[in-house]
């Protein structure tokens, strides 16, 4: 697991990106400067994530001096404000107001994520008649929902990967994690393996 | 070159990745350039689609540490494949250069079963 790597990891992954939607630009008849309008402002946001140390990245650098990495991963304080760490909504240098603009848009895609969500879940709602009836057995998940939330909400602590194994003993866990990314206390870091130990 | 096989189903890569930090900014940057009408969503979903397949070969391929870690669990939940764990302040170990990590209050693991993406 590892915070160096994510500059050049991320890089990798946005180079790709966009050589290879480079085609279907031209397919659909979309000027190029609109592809490298994408990578600036994609560039521009990531360098402002402040979840790794870009300043040596030859683009994102620039940006990067103004958002300095957040602290290393040591024990921080509870105070400070875990959920926004990630996501700067206001840039500590306050002279460029298209940031600003930038990150304002950003909350309005979010929105957009979780209403392509709900619709991608499909169906919708078969009619009010059933939540009636099931409203206790509802309850208990309401419950849990909000529990995601708290955990794993925007900016929240969050570790995405593939799972290989999962081994349950009594109330002891084994869980052997590849290809993840651990995004905790404002940083990214990466791993090949993770294998976790719970006590439920 | 002649136009070669279509590329395989653009299904074939979990989404999980676009829950980072690197996808919700690619996101944010799709949504101002459809939102100035620039491109149009479906363009968009294509370059997502682009992004899982690269995040997940690049992910596969790039990485090389490895990691530990302990915490009390307080939610597990198994739903289509995708286990869920909710972790009381874990403790990351990172084993290339031995620094912990402790993370204070909640922490989830979303993860998706390695290697059926494909089969989908």
């Amino acid at each position: 697991m590892s915070n160096r790597v994510v500059p050049a990891v991320y890089r990798t992954i946005m180079n790709d990106v966009i050589e290879n939607v480079r085609t279907e630009f031209d397919e659909v008849g979309v000027e190029e400067a609109v592809l490298n309008e994408l990578l600036r402002s994609w560039e521009a946001k990531v360098a402002m994530s402040r979840v790794a140390d870009f300043s040596l990245d030859p683009t994102m650098g620039p940006i990067a001096a103004n958002f300095p990495p957040a602290p290393p991963g040591q024990p921080q304080p509870a105070v400070l404000p875990l959920n926004g760490a990630s996501r700067p909504s206001t840039p500590a240098v306050g002279s460029n107001t298209k940031l600003k603009g930038a990150a304002a848009g950003g909350e309005e895609g979010d929105k957009a994520v979780k209403d392509e969500k709900k619709d991608g879940n499909g169906g919708g709602a078969t009619g009010g008649d059933e939540d009636e009836i099931n409203s206790d057995l509802d309850d208990p998940e309401d419950d849990l929902d909000d529990d995601d939330e708290e955990a794993g909400g925007e900016g929240g602590d969050l570790v995405i990967a593939l799972y290989e194994k999962v081994q349950r003993v009594k109330n002891k866990w084994k869980v052997t994690l590849k290809d993840g990314l651990v995004s905790v206390n404002g940083k990214d870091y990466l791993f090949s393996k993770c294998s976790g130990e719970f006590e439920w | 070159m002649s136009t070669a096989a279509p590329i395989p189903a653009q299904t074939s890569f979990y989404q999980l990745y676009r829950r980072s930090s690197l996808g919700s900014s690619l996101f944010e940057a799709l949504d101002e350039l459809i939102q100035s009408g620039h491109i149009n969503p479906q363009l968009a979903l294509k370059i997502l689609a682009q992004f899982d397949k690269s995040a997940s070969q690049t992910f596969a391929s790039q990485l090389k540490t490895k990691s530990t870690v302990k915490a009390h669990l307080s939610t597990y939940r198994l739903c289509d494949e995708v286990w869920t764990f909710i972790l009381q302040n874990p403790t990351f170990k990172l084993e290339n250069n031995s620094e912990t990590i402790t993370v204070p209050g909640k922490c989830k693991i979303v993860a998706c079963k390695a290697g059926s993406a494909d089969a989908k």
